[in-house]
């Protein structure tokens, strides 16, 4: 399948994205918001992966905790995975569980040799449980945190190498990260192994309302920024044509405004495919 | 560098208190990670209790809803189900001095949510012949999205009054009322019923077949409509053949 872009479905738009004459559309959804026994919202996803195809983009499994992926979140996901058919199931290099505490959020650690090990053990866990590879995404990041063995491009690369995962590169959380943390986000991007970038996440973000431009937020309330739309290019000039998604989950706008984002991504795909083709 | 769990364990502290300090907490980004758990939790409940979020307003839920989710830290990153002990949490807030309804109407938008997620199962139908009906009695259920509950309060009537738009002033008579909450044709609806409802729906939830029900429901509200409560079941699709999940897989 040749790579088109999709974006993240929000249920009120459904009459649209099933009636929307774009070509092979693509729809992801947070599987958490579909774990759920029956009733409407599980028809809902029904409707969408049967007519559409659709990616999993996990928020719960914490794989960057210390502790294993919870066995029971992995058979909800497992279930959605064997019913829904998803082309692409991701899930985030952060953590959101301590104990029996979640914290819905995706929070930072040390990239260590130690968690390194602990997080590609838990990849390997979710693999498994899933039968089949899944994508890792690079997170947004806040604060600067001490004892770093690795840089995340080294570290992301490793866990590839380890575990077979693939990558989901989120080009606005590398420019919210390499704003709020004072990195070179082309740097950023040139260091990536380009052959494990399976899946592109294009979003908005937004000022702190107290710091204002030095601490960028991962808001997803907003269009996408054109600094993000130039390393978009970037990225993409180097990887050749990669599945790409708007995401948008706050301040959600017409289905139209976001299908005009995505015909702009789809554009800069196009123009890449036929470079790559010629 | 502290092990990962370590790191996690301090990451925590510094997160849910406000007064831990150093060289994480120190940063401006820091607030970020005190917040963004927080406003998820917050999200959740307004999205669950979108009737207590109409009675108080979003400002004031916001602030109720903060100290929740505070205490009541989520044990699942499934947020559709976030809340459960919201109504009891309610109960015992300052708010029930001036709102002694608030708790039940609470109650009655959570029994929405799990008639909402409850699963999928084929309901008897009202087109039934009656005579077929009875023939299956012993093997009669409730459906997996039934749900009923007696408040000690009119707060059954003060809950569908607040899902009209916009707002009709009601003065409520100061009694309990019975509420059934079911799913007929893929959309969840809410009842205001009867204490002999209640009485007949507490014991098919407890097992009874629905003729035993019937004799209890009868035996304690002897001018009670065992035909009319029957066809009021059959109409909202809050009966089922107890192996009909079964034949639905």
């Amino acid at each position: 399948m040749v790579p088109t872009v999709g974006i993240g479905f929000k249920p009120e738009h459904l009459e649209a994205a099933l009636r929307s004459p774009a070509d092979r559309l693509w729809l992801e959804v947070h599987p958490e918001n579909y774990m759920v026994a029956g009733g409407p919202r599980a028809a809902v996803l029904s409707a969408i992966s049967e007519a559409r195809p659709i990616s999993l983009h996990g928020v719960g499994l914490s794989l960057a905790g210390a502790a294993d992926p919870d066995p029971s979140h992995l058979r909800r996901l497992r279930a959605l995975v064997d019913r829904h058919a998803p082309f692409l199931v991701s899930e985030h290099l952060a953590w959101s569980r301590m104990g029996d505490t979640c914290f819905p959020d995706l929070l930072p650690f040390p990239r260590t040799t130690e968690a390194l090990g602990r997080i590609a053990d838990n990849i390997d866990q979710a693999q498994q449980a899933l039968g089949r590879t899944i994508l890792i995404e690079n997170p947004s990041l806040y604060v600067a945190i001490d004892g770093h063995g690795w840089t995340e491009t080294d570290f992301l690369a490793e866990l590839v190498r380890r575990t077979g995962c693939g990558l989901l590169i989120d080009v606005n959380n590398v420019h919210v990260s390499a704003n709020n943390l004072g990195y070179d986000p082309v740097d950023y991007l040139d260091a990536l192994p380009r052959e494990a970038i399976g899946e592109i996440h294009l979003a908005g973000h937004s000022h702190d309302p107290v710091h204002g431009a030095s601490l960028l937020i991962d808001s997803h309330d907003a269009s996408i920024a054109e600094p993000v739309w130039a390393l978009y290019a970037h990225l993409i000039a180097r990887t050749g044509p990669v599945p790409t998604l708007i995401e948008r989950d706050d301040n959600i706008p017409a289905f139209a405004e976001l299908m005009a984002e995505r015909d702009r991504a789809a554009s800069v795909l196009a123009a890449t495919s036929e470079m790559v083709d010629a | 560098m502290p092990d990962l769990a370590s790191f996690q364990s301090g990451f925590v502290d510094a997160m849910v208190d406000p007064a831990v300090t150093g060289a994480l907490a120190a940063q401006p980004g820091f607030a970020v990670y005190r917040n963004t758990p927080l406003k998820a939790g917050v999200d959740a409940l307004i999205a669950n209790y979108p009737t207590i979020d109409t009675i108080l307003g979003n400002e004031a839920f916001g602030a109720v809803g903060l100290i929740y989710a505070r205490q009541f830290r989520p044990v699942s990153p499934i947020l559709c189900d976030y809340g459960a002990g919201f109504a009891d949490f309610l109960a015992a807030s300052p708010l029930a001095d001036d709102l002694p309804y608030l708790a039940n109407v609470a109650r009655i938008d959570r029994l929405w949510t799990e008639a909402f997620f409850a699963a999928d199962a084929p309901a008897l139908s009202p087109a039934l012949d009656t005579e077929l009906i009875a023939s299956l009695a012993d093997r009669i259920v409730l459906h997996p999205a039934s749900r009923h509950l007696w408040l000690d309060t009119p707060a059954a009537t003060i809950w569908l009054a607040h899902q009209q738009a916009p707002f009709k002033a009601i003065e409520p008579v100061w009694q309990g009322e019975g509420v059934h909450v079911t799913r007929p044709k893929g959309a969840v609806a809410v009842e205001m019923v009867s204490a002999a409802d209640i009485v007949l729906l507490d014991a098919l939830a407890g097992g009874a077949t629905i003729l035993a029900a019937a004799e209890v429901m009868l035996a304690a509200f002897t001018d009670a409509d065992l035909a009319e409560t029957f066809a009021r079941l059959l109409h909202c699709s809050a009966l089922m053949l107890s192996d009909a999940s079964k034949e639905h897989q």
